[in-house]
């Protein structure tokens, strides 16, 4: 927690210092370094109050994995059935989610969880909703491409090789795997096919929205805008403590991070029948570890192109931002009748960064105001991002 | 042949050592340095998959009587383990490990080694997620003796467990033994069909669907994912039961490891048990798996699914 308020506070300097100086370059903050080597080979072409992206040394980015990895990401042939892409439940349109509650997988199956969005995921110390054991893009692949609980895309034992097979034989990646992978007879191999989505993956970077923009002198928020970021980097609203990295979230990591906590944290969304429970099958962090206070504790998302990536939290149970707002200003949120009955405004586990705090309308549509600040069309628009198949 | 297999391999074996591997085939016995002894041994531990004290065989695509706490007839969809940390005790109490034959089944690097042992063929309902190839014999090479008693742990090591699922030699290749969720492998994966499917909590009400899982492996792991991930909660299963390789064979019973489970519902989470320390259908089949839960170590009390009954 101490981290994350630290970061919330750097932040904040960070938003001050640029907002009075014009985006004059240095912003004075602790993730500015602009010079490492470990990202050798590849552009990022990132504004200075973004950091360096840490990139594993056995994967470095090459322009010609990431492309490959862009084709292999929305391509259908990579499920069991031929139905389903990456792509099919992280579409660029909509920053990389699906608009669904809940995702639903290659043959059918409901996931108990809404997808999340990939923008600047490279930045992400542990990756989905609640599981601080998937660290890598390239393990945390293995679940969507392999998992049976549930199924998403549905590559198993028996079709595995069928599978691979199918992207062999497509004319298109022939010379693209050759590029990416120079030197190998034989590249295409799943371990190839993972190292180029997630190379693909640590492209997305999404870090001009009219917030970035401001943030460099090059835009200006609108008063109620401003009035927004103000409420929502302030002691009022507070939501920085869990969205306050420059990726606006709690859970941070790039090239020169030092020291890195990974919180997660139970805001109040359920307490059946006052237990603290969460319901099956999104109890959260509990469910790895047992211990009754990781009940409900999920990874606070990136807020970043949050206009675009409804419905919201880690069940889709909330349908809009003016929704979450209310959630939030209650401190959570009360279910009167059904299964999952009880006031989670009193759930035991909750974060204690999440109370009631009073929020006008005013305030609401003020902060509203602000996080649509935080889209940024180039990403969501850029060719490089987008799905190569007709 | 099962019978004829390890007695002929140990004549070979004797016949070998007899040799001491010299290059001429009239060595005398002189046998001057009482070193170590070298695994010459062949040993052939034999496994098979059966329901009850009985010793009744259970196999792919015929019905299984009586599972259960509520007995109900089910069909194996699955029975798969990894076998890790294999010792034979001599008769003078000391354990000793068995140095594992190399073949698509079995896996050796350095001081670690795995066997996936496979029983299921891939008919009936097994053909879901199973292969038709099985292997029910874990081979390898002990020194010579007179041996009484298995050790051996249901798992993989950390480190190969937490292999490439995708990359990985064999047996460390089937994707269906991976454990992506966890970064590992699963250590053992035993499913059941049961008449009238498992009726599971789903939303506001319930649902049925087809298949009560048992997915034993490690968990709360963390780490890097370059291979080295560790896990808090091992859930590594072990075996220790006076056995004779000669005449024994190693039955794993799937009546006694769900004989406390109702496998017609699951309570929640996952369909079965998927180790999860919260799963409220884990606490009975690890109990028989010779595990705590929550603590992820073994309990007072031994497993009872695996035991030693004649071949």
């Amino acid at each position: 927690m101490k981290t994350t308020f630290v970061a919330g506070l750097a932040a904040v300097s960070l938003g001050i210092a640029l907002s009075a100086c014009g985006g004059g370059g240095s912003a004075g903050g602790v993730d500015v370094v602009d010079t490492t080597t470990s990202s050798a080979g590849w552009a990022w072409n990132l504004p200075s109050h973004f950091p360096i992206p840490k990139v594993p040394a056995d994967n470095p980015l090459t322009p010609e994995k990431v492309e490959l990895g862009r084709f292999l990401f929305f391509d259908k042939r990579l499920s069991g059935n031929g139905t389903s892409s990456c792509g099919s439940c992280h579409q660029p349109g909509k920053a990389f989610t699906d608009g669904r509650t809940v995702a639903i997988g290659s043959t059918g199956e409901t996931h108990p969880r809404n997808s999340q969005n990939l923008a600047n995921v490279v930045y992400n110390p542990t990756l989905t909703w609640a599981n601080k054991s998937l660290g890598s893009l390239e393990q945390q692949m293995e679940v969507p491409l392999f998992g049976t609980n549930p199924i998403e895309m549905g590559i198993n034992d028996i079709n595995k090789a069928e599978v691979l097979q199918r992207i062999r034989d497509a004319s298109l990646y022939a010379d693209k795997f050759k590029a990416a992978f120079p030197g190998d007879p034989d590249p295409v191999t799943w371990t190839h096919i993972k190292q180029s989505i997630a190379s693909f993956q640590r492209t997305l970077i999404s870090a001009n929205s009219r917030y970035d923009q401001q943030l460099q002198g090059k835009a200006a928020l609108s008063e109620q805008e401003q009035r927004g970021l103000r409420l929502f980097f302030g002691e009022k609203a507070e939501c920085f403590h869990c969205h306050g990295s420059v990726n606006f979230n709690d859970q941070f990591v790039h090239a020169a991070t030092r020291v890195l906590e990974t919180p997660f944290s139970n805001t109040g969304l359920y307490n059946l029948g006052g237990t603290g429970a969460f319901p099956e099958p999104n109890r959260g962090l509990f469910e790895l570890t047992g211990i009754q206070t990781d009940m409900g504790r999920f990874r606070a998302p990136s807020l970043r192109n949050v206009e675009k990536t409804a419905p919201y939290m880690h069940d889709g149970s909330i349908a809009t931002l003016e929704a979450v707002l209310d959630f939030y200003a209650a401190g959570g949120r009360n279910i009167t009748s059904g299964p999952n009955a009880g006031d989670g405004r009193q759930n035991p586990f909750k974060s204690s960064l999440v109370g009631q705090i009073n929020l006008t309308e005013q305030d609401k549509a003020d902060l509203v105001a602000f996080l649509k600040t935080l889209t940024d069309e180039d990403f969501i628009t850029s060719p490089q991002h987008a799905n190569p198949f007709p | 042949m099962k019978h004829l297999t390890p007695l002929s391999a140990l004549t070979l074996a004797m016949t070998l050592a007899a040799c001491g591997g010299g290059g001429s085939d009239s060595q005398p016995e002189t046998t001057p340095a009482p070193a170590p002894a070298a695994a010459t041994q062949d040993v052939a531990l034999q496994f098979a998959a059966v329901a009850g004290l009985g010793n009744t065989p259970v196999a792919c695509g015929t019905p299984i009587a009586a599972l259960g706490s509520t007995p109900t007839t089910a069909q194996l969809t699955d029975l798969r383990f990894y076998l890790t940390d294999v010792k034979l005790v001599n008769d003078a109490g000391a354990a000793v490990p068995v140095t594992l034959d190399a073949n698509e089944w079995q896996y050796t690097t350095g001081t670690q080694s795995v066997t996936l042992i496979d029983l299921e063929n891939a008919q009936g309902a097994c053909g879901s997620e199973g292969t038709p190839a099985t292997n029910a014999v874990l081979k390898g090479k002990v020194p010579p003796g007179n041996y009484v008693g298995l050790k051996a742990t249901v798992g993989v090591p950390e480190k190969l467990s937490h292999s490439d699922v995708m990359a990985a030699p064999a047996p460390l290749d089937i994707m269906a033994m991976g454990w992506s969720w966890q970064t590992g492998r699963k250590f053992a994966k035993i499913e059941l069909n049961p008449v009238g499917g498992v009726t599971s909590p789903s939303g506001t009400g319930t649902t049925v669907v087809s298949t009560y899982n048992l997915h034993l492996a490690s968990t709360d792991c963390s780490g890097n994912n370059d291979g080295n991930d560790t896990c808090a909660k091992k859930n590594l299963a072990q075996l220790s039961f006076n056995f004779n390789p000669s005449t024994q064979r190693v039955v794993v019973d799937v009546a006694e490891l769900f004989t406390t489970t109702d496998i017609r519902t699951n309570q929640g989470g996952a369909v079965g048990c998927m180790s999860a320390t919260s799963d409220l259908d884990c606490p009975t089949v690890f109990a028989k798996m010779g595990l705590d839960l929550v603590t992820g170590v073994p309990t007072a009390s031994a497993q009872t699914v695996f035991r030693a009954a004649a071949k």
